[in-house]
């Protein structure tokens, strides 16, 4: 799958097969007669349709690993255990994501857990070296078509995957290698300097360190709030994206009373429309800089929130790696960025995100992300589009913070949100005293 | 200057050929088989020379002549050409327009063919310069004056003591540029016709080429009398009996431009022996393509040969004639040629490509106007190849304005006209290309294809069609079905159906005027808005953007001025967009224009074009 894409193929094995932190989980509650054998059998079809998921790895030194992609054709094997009560399956899938990933097997697995004979959990786990978020909401989307194709149902035909990952990173690699690769480069002479620590960690991160499990706390958001953001984000000619991520800046300025605040983004990155039915790992991360004037109002917020984005949206594709080996920055001052990240996916289109999947003859609902998992963000706000509305998802590493921080910002996040709908001018200065 | 005959190669030529086989015919008309001997040509070119010196004009002088297209007219051609400079003159011109152009020339004498007619003494009347009628009965020649100017012998000369032969270039509104020819160079000019095609004193000329166009006057009529061989005038064509006359009067061959190849050809007559004495069809003064030369060789059952020229130079090649050795394109006939390579540099090597420059007898002094004119020749070229270094004019290398690749075997292809290639939004493209493919539609007959000036890009790219009998093709069949032989660049954006192709004097396509000439027809057939109110894209840059604006929003219903953003474009949305568009075009936009500035495709469209032709800022933002 990467033969262009030199330094994946010889990859350190704790980086690939890490739990936790290189676990993307697909987690689904089915109420009603599930038919197994369907379910196994639309497993199969996926990672026949998807060529990273058929990606193993071949020892090729003491901590080396070499990619090879199987042919079409592989077996996922499904395990079923019998558990009693919905907190035993937690634990049991929590200690799934934990584990290492084996090197011998398929860079996903997939675990069912009966809780009754009409209630069940599915987990699918999947590698994150073959997998971002885009792609899980892909292999939902399959997977639902194929169990519904296998239970009888008369279904739509899947859209074709055009570009295989090898592709993509030929495309890409092409890309960097001519005039895009320049302006990256830079942008990155400029923006390397920039990087800093949010300030909210009391104790700097030793580097290297085992990431500590995550905590998560929900932020709401009232529908008519969330109308009032969209108008605001219209007439300043930015987008919801950009609404959303200025009151971050905002809560960020609230707690440490910092000017210059740096966030960390993740885009789909799916800038070639040949990609947008490849399962794959193409997500990237931007480092979105604002410098707030003294005494700011929301609106000061979101017009140097808008520039920026744009500034960043621009150079999204300059991978990671890219980044960590860029002149002037490190794996440490790249993470030191990283403290705090927006995370506001776009989804494929035809799939439907994070919302229930139509399985024949079930109810099937799509959990959210589960706490305990590591992450490589000390602080990360999801916010998902739902039909009704937005939803909002604050995740946290545990004992980096006190959790009456992180209960603050969520607060003030949600008090902002109505201020804002308000009076888009409200300054932020009233919000400051919520920390002291 | 002193000795008259030493100006005059062109005269001891007919001299040479009176003397030795002087009841020969040399010119000839339809139904008159005895023509004009070159005997009595000699004494008639003769007798106009005695009478220009007799009205003042001294060698050096400029004379125009207003040619008939009869026999007495070429002979009185002959003659001025022989006594003074010769400056032809399109009795269809306006008056204003000639009577600009004499003085401009500050000709020396106007001299009326009799067979030109009242309307181009008109034309004269208001000219500085005297005007005669010279008239011919028998070896004689009577003067009549008609009117008024200063006396000839005040006259300027020109630049150039050898002046023979002065050209307007073709041109359909604007006056051209005045090309100057010595002698010499006219002789040279002709001999490489006579040398291309083996013309002996057997060989007879089909002529339907006006005598003040340099095929005409240098590639018919003196190209004919080199080797002693004869011509017919057969002016103003009507293609139906065009070839029963060139039949009936034994010619040998015949040459015409594409547009009157294309008319003749459905007329070849079928009732009698064809092709009786004619050996081969030539074809020049404009791009020959592959499917008017097989309708041509099989309309006519006879070798067709393209030849290129200019009045600069007049014929500086042609493909070769079936026996001769074959070639993949052109064969250089009367000049050196080569091509001038991106940086400045003439090459002659095989597979170079860049604009076509010639150099050798053939080739003009310079243009004698307009004042100020960027000279033609090679600015301190170095021909590398034959080791000469650069002198006044460029080791005088001309500049065709053509482009072209040199071949291996010798001989080149034109690949493109620079004049006439058209920047859509700083894409060149070539006419040559998008007419080919146009032909190749088979309810096509004629097509042309030319620039539109447009305020945003330059130029738009028109095309003007005329169809077979009774064929229909509708606009978005054509596009379509250029769709997938074109990039969408070099598929038209405006066709107008005609009758016929308008072509300037000479019978040659300007691609280069077409839009000011069809004006008003271009006007009529602007397409405004789409049905449903929304703003077509109107250049092919901006149907491409919007190509891509549709694959990216999935939805067909977009204006070129609506808002990229209240089409529902996202960020996501506008990423891939502009991945593609950077991508396909190589064009970097950035996010921050996308929302901000270029938010519609008209202003994408624009910025593209801009940043295409833009080559010193390279394909950043």
């Amino acid at each position: 799958m990467t033969e262009s894409d030199k330094h994946r193929l010889l990859v350190p094995d704790d980086k690939v097969l890490a739990g936790g932190l290189m676990s993307v989980p697909i987690i689904y509650r089915f109420r009603g007669p599930l038919d197994r054998a369907a379910l196994s059998r639309a497993l199969d079809r996926v990672v026949d349709r998807h060529e990273a998921l058929r990606i193993t790895y071949e020892r090729a030194g003491l901590r080396r690993l070499r990619e090879h992609v199987l042919p079409p054709g592989v077996h996922l094997p499904l395990s079923e255990s019998v558990v009693s009560e919905p907190d035993e399956a937690e634990r049991l899938m929590a200690a799934r994501m934990a584990e290492m990933f084996d090197p011998d097997g398929l860079p996903l697995t997939a675990d069912l857990y009966r809780l009754a004979d009409t209630e069940q959990l599915l987990l699918i786990n999947v590698n994150h070296r073959v997998t971002d978020a885009w792609s899980n909401a892909l292999i939902r989307r399959d997977l639902a078509r194929f169990y519904n194709a296998e239970t009888g149902v008369a279904t739509e035909p899947l859209p074709a995957v055009e570009w295989l990952p090898g592709d993509y990173y030929t495309w890409r690699d092409a890309r960097l290698a001519g005039e895009p690769g320049r302006r990256h480069a830079e942008y990155w002479d400029r923006q390397a300097p920039l990087l800093k620590w949010a300030g909210l960690r009391q104790r700097a991160e030793k580097f290297g360190e085992r990431r500590p499990p995550s905590r998560t706390v929900d932020i709401a958001f009232a529908p008519g709030d969330v109308a009032a953001l969209r108008e605001l984000a219209t007439a300043e000619r930015t987008t919801l994206y950009a609404a959303l991520l200025a009151l971050l800046y905002g809560v960020l300025h609230a707690a440490t009373e910092e000017l210059g605040l740096v966030v960390c983004s993740i885009h789909a990155n799916r800038i070639r429309p040949e990609a947008w039915n490849t399962v794959g790992q193409f997500a990237n991360l931007t480092y979105l800089r604002v410098d707030l004037p003294s005494e700011p109002t929301f609106r000061d917020v979101l017009r140097l929130t808008r520039t920026t984005s744009l500034d960043a949206m621009a150079h999204q594709e300059y991978p990671i790696f890219n980044v960590v080996t860029h002149p002037g920055t490190t794996p440490r001052t790249v993470s030191r960025a990283g403290e705090v990240a927006f995370n506001m996916l776009a989804t494929p289109p035809n799939a439907d995100g994070a919302a229930g999947t139509d399985f024949n003859g079930l109810e099937a609902v799509a959990l959210p992300f589960p706490a305990g998992v590591s992450s490589h963000f000390d602080l990360e706000l999801f916010i998902t589009p739902r039909p009704d509305g937005l939803n909002g998802v604050l995740r946290w590493a545990e004992g980096v913070y006190p959790p009456e921080l992180v209960s603050a910002m969520a607060d003030t996040y949600a008090s902002m949100v109505s201020a804002v709908a308000q009076d888009p001018d409200v300054a932020l200065s009233g919000f400051l005293k919520r920390f002291r | 200057m002193s000795n008259p005959d030493a100006g005059s190669p062109v005269l001891a030529v007919i001299e040479r050929h009176a003397r030795t086989r002087g009841d020969a015919p040399a010119i000839l008309v339809p139904g008159d088989p005895a023509g004009l001997s070159y005997r009595r040509l000699a004494g008639r070119v003769h007798a106009v020379r005695a009478a220009l010196t007799g009205l003042g004009v001294r060698p050096g002088h400029r004379v125009a002549v207003v040619p008939g297209e009869d026999a007495d007219s070429a002979a009185l051609l002959l003659g001025v050409l022989a006594a003074a400079a010769c400056c032809p003159v399109n009795p269809l011109w306006s008056a204003a327009e000639t009577q600009d152009y004499l003085d401009t020339l500050d000709v020396a004498l106007i001299v009326l063919a009799d067979g030109a007619g009242t309307a181009a003494a008109q034309q004269v009347a208001a000219a500085k310069a005297p005007a005669v009628t010279l008239r011919f009965t028998g070896e004689d020649v009577v003067v009549e004056e008609r009117g008024g100017g200063r006396p000839a012998e005040t006259a300027a000369t020109g630049p150039y003591p050898d002046e023979a032969l002065l050209l307007r270039t073709s041109g359909t509104t604007s006056i051209g540029k005045v090309v100057s020819l010595s002698a010499a160079g006219v002789v040279a000019a002709a001999q490489a016709t006579v040398d291309a095609y083996h013309l002996t004193d057997s060989d007879r000329r089909f002529n339907i080429m006006p005598f003040f166009h340099v095929q005409g006057l240098v590639g018919s009529l003196i190209a004919s009398l080199l080797p002693g061989g004869s011509i017919v005038c057969a002016p103003a064509p009507d293609p139906a009996t065009a070839l029963r006359h060139a039949l009936d009067s034994e010619a040998t061959w015949l040459s015409a431009t594409p547009t009157m190849h294309r008319l003749m050809v459905r007329h070849v007559p079928r009732d009698r022996e064809w092709p009786g004495p004619l050996r081969f069809v030539r074809c020049g003064s404009g791009a020959l393509t592959a499917g008017l030369r097989a309708e041509l060789e099989t309309g006519y059952g006879l070798p067709v040969v393209e030849s290129y020229g200019m009045s600069e130079a007049h014929q500086i090649a042609s493909t070769p004639l079936p026996g001769d050795p074959g070639a993949a394109g052109l064969v250089p006939t009367g000049s050196e040629v080569a091509v001038l390579e991106r940086h400045g540099q003439v090459s002659t090597a095989a597979d170079a490509s860049g604009e076509i420059v010639i150099r050798g007898a053939n080739v003009m002094h310079g243009y004698v106007w307009p004042p100020g004119l960027e000279s033609p020749f090679v600015r301190g070229g170095s021909a590398s190849d034959t080791g000469d270094t650069g002198d006044a004019q460029g080791a005088g290398w001309l500049r065709t304005g053509d482009l072209g690749r040199l071949l291996p075997d010798g001989s080149f292809l034109i690949t493109g006209r620079v004049k006439e290639m058209v920047n859509v939004g700083g894409e060149k493209v070539s006419p040559f290309e998008v007419e080919a493919a146009m032909l190749s539609h088979p309810a096509v007959a004629e097509a042309v294809a030319f620039g539109i000036p447009d305020p945003v890009r330059d130029e738009q790219l028109g095309a003007v069609l005329v169809l077979g009998p009774g064929a229909t093709l509708g606009d978005e069949e054509f596009r379509a079905y250029l769709g997938q032989r074109l990039a969408p660049v070099k598929v038209p954006r405006l066709f107008l159906r005609r009758a016929d192709i308008p072509v300037a004097e000479s019978g040659k396509i300007q691609r280069g005027s077409l839009a000011k000439v069809l004006a008003e027809e271009l006007t009529a057939a602007e397409p405004t808005a789409e049905p449903d109110g929304r703003t077509a894209p109107r250049t092919p840059v901006e149907a491409m953007v919007k190509g891509l604006w549709s694959l990216v929003l999935k939805r067909e219903d977009i204006g070129v001025d609506n808002d990229f953003m209240a089409l529902g474009g996202d960020s996501m949305a506008g990423m891939v967009l502009l991945s593609l568009v950077e991508d396909s075009l190589g064009v970097a936009i950035t996010p921050a224009e996308l929302f901000t500035d270029i938010t519609t495709i008209e202003a994408m469209a624009a910025a593209i074009g801009e940043r295409t032709s833009d080559t010193t800022r390279g394909a950043g933002r």
